[in-house]
């Protein structure tokens, strides 16, 4: 009954969902190898950790296969729930692991010194992991989702469920955020004779 | 401004970078997650199992059968019912249905009905009190 990956590598992401809901075996196969990435980096980006990252992705797909049978035809796009459910995943590890609420979380002035210097890693991957990971949670989701995952403004207001005017002010406010994280980081970054 | 347009540049360097970067799912990662989908269509394809059989099939089919017969157990509630006045006219005597019966016959039943007396004479309760006397 499963449709090869080559025929159905076309087919839109909802009808693959319809798919698999039906009981299609090559369409999950499909599904996986074309959100497990997207999860994946996603949580990578929001957590820093590869393993927590990967429970993550492996969690937020589990949900996706729960939801097939009652999936709203164009309400959403497959893609847009999932940006949605693994930020909430990995925002709710943030919280465990702080121990606090998102609310009692002081955001650090733009440009804070010495968070960066405090990495052992020197490559830009790690500075900039570094860096996303001072920013508070809802600047890094919405630098990770506008400048990592290229989605657009109206797109992350959809994720995030905030008009697109909050995401703006949270993206701008994540990269002024950063360049000043990063801006000690010149010498290491390999910018430091520009 | 130089220097600001610097740093943005940087920084658009390095998400740059950072995309082509990506981390990309283990072979174990897929494997874990095409597990849960292939666990999740078996769940969900299982049949529904079996009703438990009746408590009443499991006693016997002759009994189950009588039972249906006579139209169930609320049937069988109003049968026993009906047997035991049976039996009590029967040890009361009915001296006093012949009445009743002749009344429903001539048309004065209402005042009759009213005044029927199921134990006649008194015969029970003198009965009663004779044997507490007795012990």
């Amino acid at each position: 009954m499963s449709m090869p990956y080559d025929a159905s590598s076309q087919i839109p992401d909802e009808a693959l969902l319809v798919l698999y809901a039906n009981g299609d075996h090559g369409a999950a196969r499909v599904l996986t190898l074309r959100f497990t990435p997207l999860a994946l980096r996603v949580a990578a980006r929001m957590l820093g950790d590869a393993a927590e990252a990967e429970d993550v992705a492996q969690e937020a797909m589990l949900r996706l296969w729960r939801v097939a049978p009652e999936w709203r035809q164009g309400e959403a796009r497959v893609s847009t729930w999932l940006y949605r459910v693994v930020s909430n995943l990995c925002t709710d590890r943030l919280r465990r692991r702080r121990g606090v609420g998102l609310d009692e979380i002081a955001e650090p002035e733009d440009g804070v010194p010495g968070v960066v210097e405090r990495l052992i890693e020197t490559d830009r991957a790690a500075a900039l992991q570094g860096a996303l990971n001072a920013l508070p949670e809802r600047q890094r989701q919405a630098v990770v989702l506008r400048h990592l995952e290229g989605l657009t403004n109206p797109e992350i207001a959809q994720v995030m469920q905030i008009g697109v005017e909050a995401v703006e002010s949270l993206t701008a406010r994540g990269k002024r955020a950063l360049t000043g994280l990063l801006a000690g980081k010149r010498e290491a970054l390999g910018y430091g004779h520009g | 401004m130089d220097e600001k347009r610097e740093s943005t540049d940087r920084l658009e360097d390095i998400f740059q970078q950072a995309c082509a970067a990506a981390p990309l799912p283990s072979a174990a990662l897929l494997a874990r997650v095409m597990a849960d989908a292939e666990a999740e269509l078996a769940a969900r394809a299982l049949p529904l199992p079996p009703a438990a059989p009746a408590r009443g099939a499991a006693v016997g089919g002759f009994w189950a059968g009588a039972l249906a017969l006579v139209g169930g157990w609320r049937a069988l509630g109003g049968l026993a019912s009906a047997t035991l006045a049976g039996v009590w006219i029967g040890f009361a005597g009915a001296d006093g249905l012949s009445g009743v019966a002749a009344d429903l016959l001539t048309g004065g039943a209402t005042a009759t009905l009213a005044t029927v007396n199921l134990l006649p004479g008194d015969d029970v309760f003198a009965l009663a009190m004779g044997l507490e006397e007795t012990q």
